[in-house]
């Protein structure tokens, strides 16, 4: 069953397109939330509502790809979820780090007026992305979308860990440009 | 707009793209990148086996190794890895780097048994701004962050072309927060140098630093710096319940020092001595525990730390003056040493001692 039929599954409103989304990207999706998150039970909990809000979410939404629409949904409500482990002072794991690189591309505080804005944001991320080279596009959203380790990366791609880090840095800094340059920083 | 709202944003990239990164690279990308990196590393290898024959080689088993830390001063560690490697000496021109005389000065040197070259440099008002290095191929094969795999197409805004001369033609320049590391690479991108400023430092005297690196050779930095002794090849002593032991010569203008370190049959460091009588002004032991081996006294120290013991002992001389400074390292890792393998450390140092004369000697009495 590929995501066409999934989705019409959803549409008709019928549980089982739930299902084949948990049995297909169930695991993978998990393991993405597991980084974000220090426990298991938060990182499961998190699939089990992203599970829900693609259940409220479809109709009328019609993605092209269900298992990042999944994951999408999962992964932010892993970083909500871990927003509120910090303000617990509960640990954050791997992804405090990544957040900690990504700051330097960022604002210190955060402003209401963009926050709203963040649709708009998500375009010119789409833009910045489709700018990049293959390769500092992949080891970019391996780090910031998947939130995985760099050595994992450096194995992955066949490179350094050092290489991944020296290439991450200077995707980090064309972000940071790109982002001044439209003014959202 | 704040970093959580900017994670947010990037966990809406066009699935297109999430699909792409997750494909694992074809063989051929990955071999390329394998060959470039093992292209780097063969020049570099070539350049260390590239010492004349009567070169003295060193097989440091394990080693000591230095990196730099934050502040860009080197701090020493010991290797546990107990593969030996061989490393050219001084007498090499291998791209080690100097500054005009006069504009910069030198304020300290480590040269750990032709491991590494690190040079810390201040600038005319006396203050730091950093420091160079030459790694040579051991510190290479374990240190993968030298092993930058720079396409020469890739070279973008960080590209720094500084000069023309022989020696090197592109340097290439990370910044780590306000500090600066540049790569000087040759005109094929293979690492030839590196030079670390520390924060602060303008740019335009970091330029200034970049053009008046030279290339000089070992024996010329000797005679600059006052290094009055090149490595020497010291006989093997063999303890009892130990391997043959590993030496590094510790070298420095002021100062000629030796060191021993020792490891098991497991290759684990579990002790270093040095032997201060060839110091020339041995330090005093200040305060211990003072016993009589072999009718001499040795003061015995005991540092405790968060996760490792270690006891010193400092052999005397009639005089009072240290002759020899024996540490064993214990708990974490380490052996611990019953009392009598530690006298007879101790004795088969003393039986060796033969030195000072074969130390002024090169390797095999050469």
């Amino acid at each position: 069953m590929d995501d066409t039929e999934i989705i019409a599954l959803l549409f008709d409103r019928n549980e089982q397109g739930l299902q084949r989304i948990q049995d297909r990207y169930g695991v993978y999706c998990l393991a993405i939330t597991k980084r974000i998150l220090p426990t298991h039970e938060d990182a499961e909990e998190c699939v089990s509502d992203a599970l829900t809000q693609v259940w409220q979410t479809i109709p009328p939404n019609r993605p092209d790809s269900i298992k990042y629409y999944f994951t999408t949904i999962a992964r932010n409500l892993a970083i909500n979820r871990l927003h509120y482990e910090r303000r617990e002072k509960r640990g954050g794991g791997q992804t405090i780090e990544i957040l900690d690189e990504l700051s330097d591309c960022a604002a210190k505080t955060g402003n209401p007026e963009q926050e709203l804005e963040a649709r708009l944001l998500q375009e010119y991320i789409n833009r910045f992305l489709s700018s990049l080279a293959e390769r500092e596009r992949d080891l970019f959203l391996k780090r910031y979308y998947f939130s995985e380790e760099l050595t994992d990366i450096a194995d992955f791609y066949g490179l350094s860990k050092s290489s991944v880090s020296v290439i991450l840095f200077r995707v980090r800094r064309k972000l940071e440009k790109y982002l001044r340059k439209e003014e959202l920083l | 707009m704040n970093v959580t709202t900017l994670y947010e944003a990037i966990g809406y990239a066009d699935p297109k793209y999430l699909a792409h990164c997750e494909q694992r690279p074809e063989r051929g990308t990955l071999a390329k990148r394998r060959i470039v990196r093992s292209a780097l590393l063969a020049a570099l290898l070539l350049i260390a086996f590239s010492a004349t024959a009567a070169a003295a080689i060193a097989i440091l088993h394990p080693r000591i190794q230095s990196e730099p830390d934050a502040s860009g001063s080197l701090s020493l560690f010991f290797s546990e890895n107990p593969a030996a490697d061989d490393a050219p000496d001084w007498n090499e021109t291998c791209y080690l780097v100097a500054v005009d005389p006069g504009r910069y000065s030198v304020i300290d040197a480590e040269w750990n048994s032709g491991l590494m070259t690190a040079i810390n440099w201040s600038n005319d008002s006396g203050a730091q701004i950093g420091f160079s290095q030459r790694p040579l191929k051991t510190i290479l094969a374990r240190y993968d962050f030298f092993n930058i795999d720079i396409d020469p197409e890739e070279l973008e805004e960080d590209e720094l072309v500084l000069d023309d001369t022989a020696y090197y033609t592109v340097v290439y320049k990370s910044d780590y927060g306000n500090a600066a590391w540049y790569f000087c690479l040759d005109e094929k991108c293979h690492y030839l140098f590196e030079f670390f400023f520390n924060e602060g430092i303008p740019e335009e005297e970091r330029h200034a630093v970049m053009k008046s690196l030279r290339p000089v050779s070992g024996k010329d930095l000797l005679d600059t710096f006052g290094m009055d002794k090149q490595q020497v090849w010291l006989p093997v002593i063999t303890a009892d319940g130990m391997e043959p032991y590993s030496h590094n010569l510790y070298v420095r203008s002021s100062e000629i020092a030796v060191f021993y370190t020792w490891h098991d049959r497991m290759g684990r460091v579990v002790s270093y001595s040095q032997n201060q009588s060839l110091l020339s002004e041995p330090n005093p032991v200040r305060s211990g525990e003072t016993r009589q081996v072999d009718g001499r006294n040795v003061v015995i120290q005991t540092m405790r730390y968060s996760m490792t013991e270690t006891e010193t002992w400092f052999f005397l001389a009639p005089d009072g003056v240290t002759e020899l400074e024996l540490a064993f390292k214990s708990k974490l890792g380490g052996t611990i040493f019953t009392e009598e393998e530690k006298f007879s450390v101790f004795r088969s140092i003393q039986e060796a001692e033969h030195f000072p004369d074969d130390l002024m000697k090169g390797r095999d009495g050469e």
